[in-house]
């Protein structure tokens, strides 16, 4: 037996569902009132925001490095100190969602915690845009940076598998290259493999040759560098000698690079809590952090 | 009336501080007589070596009188009495964190440097040797004492050049040295690093009540003020003279216990967790007061506390020396002139 059942037609409604709202990050459609876009899962909320002449449309810039090399709090810490404007690169925050990951992390520095490891879902990586107000020297300019998931991007570089990196690192104006000084330190060459691993693959993604990531700006940063005070002196020398294919292959593949130390905690030590291994910032001292992206953005096209 | 100093109760008010003063250039030949070798110490600040009490009992009284008014120029007294200091606390990964606790402490009468240890005053020691004094040295230590070495290779700082601190740098105070430098020169004086809950009574000037001592969050007041000290906030980015800041002085009128460089203490870290022990990964001693670049302002209060390896020679860690009553010579006080009288039996 058929039921009949009587719906309310919203034509404005349907009309709205019928336009595709492309994705600023991967230009996929989804529905209007989508918070996320559901191919790649970047918030929707930066293609409204992005929206308007192609000149002053927000830059990508990608913050890579492997698991555990410390992008959450270098990006955390970056941001705050951006938004204290106590220094040359005055940046205001667009949406509130950019302020997720500040708000999180730094509570946590407060209290000598470093930030939980970002999950390789994309759905949980936090996304932020800032607007870079202008003076007489500079443009005014904005930039789109997410919290990438070190893990994702290290099966991203095995499998190439994930559309939110593709999407991303085609769109991607500049970026930073996190290496871990601390291991690099210990003896331990895993980063600069994987240094050489980044650089080989951004290479590979040129399709064509103006755009190719051989012009395309990246900083190559080292963190956790606290612990070898002759690395946050001269980053390029220490580079040469702890990194020595990263170095290279810098210098064969990318015509604007540049090398930078990064430390955020003064100091850094394991506690056995309840069983667990909690590291914990002994205290929160930045240093060399804003130099990047301050590099970064003056040398983009 | 017949009170010896170190059992004095009273905290002096706050006098005009006056500015540390550049150790003296010592005499190219050593002093020929016992006169002169006690001239030379007065020059270069070790005063509280000459209050020891076997060598109190034979200077002379103009000699204790310049002796015991270098000692109250350039220290402040602390009375004894009770302080309360937060234990450091970290939470299992996930839970809530706790109400801060703390450990009631009893500190016995101490005399702590108003000033943090400057270059100057630190390049006396290592001229005159104070890298090669094994008596100077925790025992353990003295083997690996010849690696603690400048930029250049010579002894001294981490980044001093050819055994010589930046002439711009005279006034302020050393770093780059780790916790065995800084304890061997406060020797080198007769004096001895803070423990962590001196420091902590010299910066929060506690007020014993009938309950709780109150005790302030700042040497200051209780309220945060970043022109008082120089820290991140402060736009530095490095060290200052260690006599600036004046407005940031302690109730007894030690100055910087705040901000400009982190303070090595000759107490150990203790961390607990849920009322137990947690064991740091490695042993670690407490240094307190913030630095030019400590970035939250919750992380500059009196009682907070950091801490780092006996070896780390950092940038922004120095130290300032204490000295207890008790070590020095019971001193009879008639107005303005010490004398120097038998110890009680």
């Amino acid at each position: 037996m058929t039921h009949y059942q009587t719906l309310p037609m919203d034509s404005f409604d349907l009309a709205r569902y019928a336009v595709q709202v492309p994705c600023f990050v991967c230009g996929g459609g989804n529905a209007f009132d989508a918070e996320r876009c559901r191919h790649c899962w970047a918030p929707l909320a930066l293609t409204y925001q992005s929206g308007g002449k192609k000149s002053t449309a927000p830059r990508m810039l990608a913050v890579i490095g492997p698991p555990r090399c410390g992008k959450t709090t270098y990006l955390s810490m970056l941001t705050d100190i951006l938004s204290r404007q106590q220094n040359a690169l005055p940046v205001l925050a667009r949406g509130a969602f950019t302020l997720a990951l500040q708000q999180q992390s730094v509570d946590l520095l407060a209290r000598r915690r470093f930030p939980k490891q970002t999950p390789p879902e994309p759905e949980h990586w936090n996304w932020m845009h800032y607007q870079v107000t202008g003076s007489r020297r500079r443009r005014a300019c904005e930039f789109i940076m997410p919290d990438m998931s070190g893990a994702a991007f290290a099966t991203e570089l095995e499998r190439k598998t994930s559309v939110t990196v593709q999407a991303f690192l085609k769109k991607c104006t500049g970026a930073l290259v996190m290496v871990d000084a601390e291991q690099l330190e210990r003896g331990d060459q895993t980063p600069d493999f994987f240094g050489m691993k980044v650089i080989s693959h951004l290479h590979e993604l040129a399709t064509r040759r103006k755009t190719s990531w051989k012009y395309r700006p990246v900083a190559v940063v080292f963190t956790k560098a606290d612990c070898c005070p002759h690395c946050l002196e001269d980053p390029r020398s220490y580079a040469e000698i702890h990194t020595p294919g990263l170095f290279r292959h810098c210098q064969q593949r990318l015509r604007k690079h540049a090398f930078f130390a990064a430390s955020i905690a003064g100091g850094s030590v394991d506690i056995a809590v309840d069983g667990d291994v909690v590291p914990v910032a002994l205290r929160i001292e930045p240093r060399g952090i804003s130099q990047p992206l301050e590099w970064l953005l003056s040398n983009l096209h | 009336m017949r009170f010896s100093w170190r059992r004095s109760q009273q905290a002096r008010p706050r006098a005009a501080v006056a500015a540390p003063e550049p150790a003296a250039a010592m005499p190219s030949s050593a002093p020929q007589s016992r006169a002169e070798l006690v001239e030379v110490m007065l020059r270069s600040g070790r005063w509280a070596l000459l209050l020891r009490p076997a060598l109190a009992k034979d200077l002379s009284l103009d000699q204790l009188h310049r002796a015991f008014d270098a000692l109250r120029e350039h220290s402040a007294c602390l009375p004894a009495g009770i302080v309360h200091v937060d234990r450091w606390q970290i939470d299992a990964p996930g839970s809530e964190s706790h109400c801060p606790e703390y450990d009631p402490i009893e500190v016995e009468t101490v005399y702590l440097d108003r000033y943090a240890v400057t270059n100057n005053q630190f390049q006396a020691f290592v001229e005159q040797g104070g890298y090669r004094q094994e008596s100077l040295w925790q025992p353990d230590v003295w083997p690996r004492v010849i690696e603690f070495v400048d930029s250049t290779g010579c002894q001294g700082p981490r980044d001093w050049i050819d055994g010589q601190h930046a002439a711009d740098f005279r006034q302020h105070p050393v770093v780059g040295i780790n916790w065995f430098e800084a304890d061997a020169y406060a020797r080198w004086l007769g004096k001895r690093l803070p423990t962590s809950a001196e420091w902590v009574k010299a910066a929060c000037s506690p007020l014993e009540t009938e309950a709780e001592p109150i005790q302030r969050k700042y040497p200051w007041s209780d309220s945060f003020d970043h022109g008082r000290a120089n820290l991140w906030s402060s736009g530095r980015a490095g060290t200052a003279a260690v006599d600036e800041f004046a407005q940031g002085d302690s109730l007894e009128g030690v100055r910087q216990l705040i901000g400009n460089v982190w303070e090595w203490t000759a107490s150990g870290v203790e961390v607990w967790s849920h009322g137990n022990k947690a064991t740091p990964s490695q042993p670690l001693k407490c240094i307190r007061g913030g630095s030019f670049d400590t970035y939250f302002d919750s992380q500059t209060t009196c009682q907070f506390q950091s801490g780092d390896t006996l070896l780390a020679r950092r940038h922004n860690i120095g130290f300032r020396c204490a000295v207890s009553a008790y070590d020095l010579a019971p001193l009879c006080e008639d107005n303005a002139a010490p004398e120097l009288v038998a110890e009680a039996s």
